[in-house]
């Protein structure tokens, strides 16, 4: 700019000009801070942390999960039952009917997940056996931490088949202890 | 000039625009960089692990490489390739196939088996629910062809699930061989394929704020955001903040960070992220600033009641001890320690107790008189002194006086020096750097006694404590009158100050009321009653400032219970104000120099060395005004058990649980007798308490009461009428149902091998701790006869586990089996006298 | 030029004459009616004389108030989405706006800053407005608005002050709302306040804290007439402000 101004004499149509490139730069800046400001609000919106109860929790060691137990200890803080069968694998499963979402309850006498809403009910799978419910529970993912605690990753989801034991279609849902 | 619309502000517009962006391209950078250090910090973490990962891979990688694993692995891969020909060859093709297109067709059949099952169990409910409301004859009819449907599907969905397994194991079958050599393949790989799976997933780790919020304890840490290694179990770096934790078993492994956070134990700021001092709280107006060192055990005591013998709590556990013994709750309101007795002695009686020059001396500076001296120094002038003691002297003598000093009779010195031994007087008081082995209750030092009391209180006091002191630790020790004037006059040579003796009043004095007066004031002022009962003042109030208006009336110091919360601007900080700087230094500066704050400030010098300062210093920090919820508390519910009936009597007179422990009351120096009837045979039971042997090492022995000609376990006067009653109540309550009378008969204890037990006992290194005949060491009790002391029960389950019978004893568990256990029993049983 | 071209086609179509009512045509008559037409521009005079864009007379502090009343205004709707009005959150609340939040750290000294300088350019405007004696008729309503909107400015920052619920701003409420105490009639400790049965806990400070002393609904208090209350009515009386000096010969200026 400095130079335009030793080269041109000032008269009128060049401090026009000037005045053009001014305004234009000024207002595509004042654009691109606008656009900055936009990005800003917008990443605003996106918090950094959580005040949820974390998606992966760790719930013990293995030991502590009687073998042919359903546990429903950590039903209501955690949302999920964790059931060990007669030998060592366990499952993770999700505590939400799939007809309309209730929370079923594990009735030990019927062995037998019973949904208090319409009825349906699961067997210790998950899979459905009875009531409008139109697939099997769902189950997490569940694995086991460095320090041998079990831990269940809801993130991670394996949603029930119509008809489909979750035991055969979802192999990596097991956890082998 | 030009005229308004004639001027250009386009300059002025690009300007301020130019100059938002690079304001707002700071506040990015500042936003993004400035205020979220741990970034790097997690960025640095990764590359480290990623690093250490690489590092092992590589040797893994070696170790698959090496030609040995090499040559396994390629045995292998042929033999695969082998059978992978065999499998993909067109018959085995043919057959693979058609078993798949028939699991496929089963699988089919059962998936629309099981739907229409489900349908059939709707209606069913359905048609049961209405034949319940209307009970009408037809639903009964549709329900019961329903059930057979039922019945038919079920059958028929068991049989579809056993074709469908027949299926699948004929598929395995058939796939048996490759996959089984395919996983052995995989086998040798399995490790470096981890650790590549490891670095990837480290490398591409997500930078996030880390946060352990628990609702239940208000705390929400995000310390783990640049701390980030805290609690792998990987050790990555020394260096800050990259470390594990250390000490993880007791930290980590008994609280669970999921379940404690840091700041429960740390403290600091656990919100903050954006830089080391916010985070740790080191800034104004936080008042929980982060706990370094040993101080961290400020925390223990906000859910462990009882501190004292907790793994890792040493510090601050000393300083409760210190507490305790230097009784700061005399004048200081402490919760928990409310309703504690006055740890000085009574002073009503102290004219006709001690001589007056003596007690001015103590006034002015006990720790001159006595350097193990408990009462702290205040600092009084002479005539401040000799003040306070005309007023306790004038309560029951009137006058200053001193007992002179005389010759001694050496034949009683001589007799009274032999009893002092037998009595074994110096297991609890030190005299002259020996003795006091007993820390846990609080003996006088004997050092200078023989200057400091009157020959005739000390005989009285012999006689029966308790008529001069009711809470007295001290047993009667029921000494003859002969005795007590032998063991007086012994006392009274031995223990002499000559420097007092040289300042002792010639003659008595008479006290001036001025002085009382000012004594009362002194006493008043200082607060000699929160530690001494003083006639006349049992219902004045304690000492020291006050931190709640409801204190004032009980307590003359400042109540601490919650001094670890005080906000440090309400610390008077006086005229060193410019050197302390948060509430820390002000507490160590307190406990250091009481009174450097202010004139006329009334705490006095305890003269603490620095292992107390620090203990103190980490248990006050400790004292705050926080609440954990129940869940949190490590309880300590202190025993209920009291002595009852005859029993009683004759305990309270020779003060057992001075030493004993039963049932959880006592004082934890000599054996716990809370299993005793179970434990000693009562014949043995019977001779030691007319006459105790040596068991323990001697400064941890029984006193021998046992003076006088007749035998008797209390100096010669524990009659045989006593000695039934306590073995009475000793086999009656004192017993457990873990160890059963009849033990050796269930046991079969005949044919077990003694012999075996001997030498397991040798083996074990038993002899390192006790002693049988002349060999062994002096750590634990002595077992030359502890086949005719104890039962064989108690044997048993002692060794089986040591510290379910003696809480916290040191011997080991060896984990023996049952042979083992019965072997070394019996070997011990025939360690008879 | 694209773009002009792109936005003339644009207002050709019929969504475009739907919002846009004028063709762009530069008379003077097209631009007042483009000033009349726009919601946004009507309170704007049509016309303004030249020495009225003068900054050496005006000093432009309205406007700049204005301005930072809009920047409050967006700024702070942006905070209330991270705050959280009780006792519990409050301040914890800005202690995350700091740590945690995403230029919430930005937003605050925003925030913070323009209400500052805002109490500061209103003072400027009302020393600029006696100056020029602006204030002479017609123009004496505007003036009484004024006074109401500054009042309404130290409201707005007074009853801000205690929302980050520290010590800062407990005390500064604790204080200030015990002046009330002191009013005539209405407080338990003004003149004849006693006499007409005022106590603590029913004169005008209990009104205004809805309790005795300083605490949740205190809290509560001070963040709807900040955050809604105290907004609208200022927004109304900038309404009526703009209105009337447009009304009453637009903005003053050397004559």
């Amino acid at each position: 700019m400095d130079k335009n101004k030793k080269k041109q004499p000032e008269n009128e149509p060049k401090s026009n000009s000037r005045r053009k490139f001014f305004v234009t730069a000024g207002w595509s800046g004042f654009t691109a801070l606008s656009l900055g400001s936009a990005a800003i609000f917008a990443r605003f919106f996106f918090p950094r942390v959580l005040f949820e109860p974390p998606a992966r929790v760790k719930i013990g060691k293995p030991s502590e999960f009687l073998p042919g137990m359903v546990d429903t200890r950590f039903k209501d803080k955690n949302g999920v039952w964790i059931i060990r069968d007669e030998e060592d694998s366990l499952i993770a499963i999700k505590t939400v009917c799939t007809h309309l979402g209730c929370t079923p309850n594990w009735i030990e006498s019927r062995n037998k997940f019973k949904c208090p809403c319409h009825g349906s009910g699961f067997l210790r799978s998950g899979l459905n056996v009875e009531g409008p419910a139109p697939r099997p529970l769902d189950r997490y993912k569940i694995t086991l931490a460095d320090d041998g605690q079990i831990l269940v990753n809801k993130s991670i989801v394996y949603r029930g088949v119509e008809g489909e034991d979750p035991d055969e279609i979802y192999p990596q849902s097991i956890l082998k202890v | 000039m030009k005229k308004e619309k004639e001027k250009s502000h386009a300059l002025y517009f690009l300007v301020a625009v130019s100059l938002l962006i690079i304001t707002s391209i700071w506040v990015i950078w500042w936003e993004t960089k400035t205020l979220r250090p741990w970034k790097d910090y997690q960025k640095k973490y990764h590359q480290l692990v990623v690093a250490q990962l690489e590092k092992e891979l590589e040797q893994s990688n070696a170790e698959f490489l090496s030609d040995s694993a090499q040559k396994e692995y390629n045995d292998f891969k042929s033999a695969l390739e082998k059978a992978k020909v065999e499998f993909e060859s067109p018959a085995a093709q043919t057959e693979y196939k058609k078993a798949g297109k028939e699991l496929g067709n089963v699988s089919g059949e059962l998936k629309r088996a099981r739907h229409n099952f489900q349908k059939l169990r709707s209606s069913y409910l359905k048609t049961e629910y209405d034949y319940i409301k209307h009970s009408n004859a037809k639903d009964k009819l549709t329900l019961d062809e329903l059930n057979k449907e039922i019945a038919q599907f079920d059958k028929r969905i068991t049989q579809l699930e056993s074709k469908k397994r027949t299926y699948k194991t004929k598929l395995a079958k058939m796939t048996a061989p490759v996959d089984e050599l395919t996983m052995k393949m995989n086998g040798f790989t399995l490790a470096t394929d981890n650790l590549k799976k490891q670095i990837a997933s480290f490398s591409n780790q997500k930078i996030e704020i880390k946060q352990i919020h628990i609702p239940e304890l208000g705390r929400t840490d995000r310390c783990s955001s640049c701390h980030i290694g805290i609690d792998q179990s990987r050790e990555v770096s020394s260096a800050e903040p990259f470390t594990t934790h250390p000490g993880r078993e007791i930290f980590l492994g008994d609280h669970q960070v999921s379940q404690f956070g840091c700041t429960s134990c740390h403290r600091g700021q656990g919100r903050a992220t954006s830089s080391v001092m916010k985070g740790h709280g080191d800034v104004k107006h936080w008042d929980y600033p982060m706990l370094r060192g040993d101080l961290v055990q400020a925390s223990c005591v906000l859910c462990h009641e009882k501190v004292k013998g907790l793994r890792g709590a040493e510090t601050v556990s000393f300083g409760i001890e210190t507490l305790e013994r230097k009784g700061c709750y005399g004048c200081h309101k402490i919760a928990g320690y409310e309703d504690i007795s006055k740890i000085g002695p009574v002073l009503s009686g102290i004219g006709t107790k001690v001589n007056y020059t003596w007690e001015v001396n103590w006034l002015k500076d006990p720790k001159s008189v006595l350097p193990t001296a408990r009462m702290p120094k205040f600092g009084f002038n002479d005539e401040e002194a000799k003040a306070i003691v005309d007023y306790l002297f004038k309560l029951n003598v009137a006058d200053r006086v001193d007992a002179p000093a005389k010759e001694p009779d050496w034949d009683l010195v001589d007799k009274g020096k032999g009893i002092f031994r037998q009595s074994r007087c110096s297991i609890c008081h030190p005299a002259q750097n020996k003795g006091g082995a007993f820390k846990n209750i609080y003996a006088p030092d004997l050092t200078k006694v023989g200057s400091k009391v009157r020959i005739e209180w000390l005989k009285k006091w012999l006689k029966k404590p308790q008529e001069y002191f009711p809470e007295t630790r001290m047993p009667r020790f029921r000494f003859t009158d002969e005795e007590i004037s032998a063991l007086s006059e012994y006392i009274m040579s031995e223990f002499v100050d000559w420097d007092i003796e040289d300042q002792k009043l010639k003659e008595k004095e008479p006290i001036g009321e001025q002085h009382i007066e000012l004594g009362a004031r002194l006493i008043e002022k200082y607060g000699c009653f929160g530690c001494h009962d003083i006639k006349g003042m049992e219902k004045a109030v304690k000492i020291g400032p006050f931190l709640k208006k409801e204190d004032v009336v009980n307590k003359i110091g400042a109540e601490i219970s919650s001094i670890g919360s005080k906000p440090f601007e309400r610390l008077d900080t006086g005229k060193v104000a410019d050197k302390i700087k948060d509430r820390k230094s002000y507490l160590k500066t307190k406990l250091e120099s009481p009174r450097v704050f202010r004139d006329n400030l009334l705490m006095p010098d305890f003269g603490f060395n620095e292992k107390e300062i620090d203990g103190l210093l980490t248990m006050l920090l400790g004292f705050t005004a926080e609440e954990v919820p129940l869940r949190y508390k490590v309880l300590d519910i202190p025993s209920d058990y009291k002595l009852t009936g005859d029993f009683a009597k004759i305990a309270e007179d020779v003060k057992c649980l001075s030493c004993h422990t039963i049932k959880g009351v006592g004082g934890g120096f000599a054996p716990d007798l809370t299993f005793e009837g179970s434990k000693v045979k009562i014949e043995w039971l019977r001779d030691f308490l007319k006459n105790p042997d040596v068991i323990r090492p001697m400064l941890k022995q029984m006193p021998m009461f046992k003076l006088g000609g007749e035998i008797g376990m209390i100096r010669g006067y524990l009659s045989e009428h006593e000695v039934n009653i306590i073995i009475n109540y000793i086999r009656t309550v004192l017993v457990t149902r873990d160890i059963p009378d009849d033990f050796e008969m269930n046991k079969r204890l005949t044919d077990v091998n003694a012999e075996e037990g001997k030498a397991l006992f040798r083996k074990k290194g038993c002899l390192g701790c006790h002693q049988i005949g002349k060999d062994g060491g002096a750590v634990g009790p002595n077992l030359s006869s502890v086949g005719s002391r104890l039962n064989p029960g108690y044997l048993y389950m002692h060794q089986k586990d040591p510290q379910k019978m003696v809480p916290g004893a040191v011997e080991p568990n060896y984990n023996m089996n049952e042979e083992e256990l019965l072997n070394i029993t019996q070997y011990l049983v025939n360690l008879q006298k | 030029m694209m773009i002009k071209e792109f936005f003339d086609k644009f207002r050709q179509t019929q969504v475009g004459k739907s919002i846009f009512r004028r063709n762009y045509e530069d008379t003077p008559k097209n631009r007042m009616l483009a000033i009349r037409g726009n919601v946004f521009m009507h309170l704007h005079p049509i016309r303004i004389r030249h020495g009225a864009v003068k900054l050496g007379f005006t000093w432009g502090m309205g406007g700049i108030t204005f301005l930072l009343f809009l920047i409050l205004t967006i700024s702070g709707v942006l905070l209330m989405f991270y705050y959280h009005p009780n006792t519990r959150d409050a301040y914890l609340d800005m202690k995350d706006l700091e740590f945690t939040v995403p230029f919430g750290m930005y937003l605050r000294n925003i925030h913070r800053w323009a209400a500052h300088l805002m109490v500061i350019t209103v003072m400027l405007h009302m020393l600029r407005v006696f100056m020029t004696g602006s204030y002479k008729p017609p123009r004496e309503f505007s003036w009484v608005i004024g006074v109401l909107l500054l009042v309404l400015t130290l409201l707005l920052s007074f009853t801000g002050y205690l929302l980050p619920w520290d010590q800062l701003g407990y005390w500064a409420i604790t204080v200030g709302t015990n002046m009330a105490r002191a009013t005539p009639l209405m407080g338990h400790e003004g003149p004849f306040g006693p006499e007409l049965g005022m106590t603590a806990y029913n004169d005008i400070r209990f009104a205004l804290l809805g309790g005795s002393t300083v605490g949740g609904n205190a809290l509560i208090r001070g963040y709807i007439w900040h955050c809604i209350a105290l907004p609208i009515v200022t927004s109304v009386l900038i309404i009526v402000h703009f209105w009337r000096i447009r009304r009453d010969g637009g903005i003053s200026g050397p004559r």
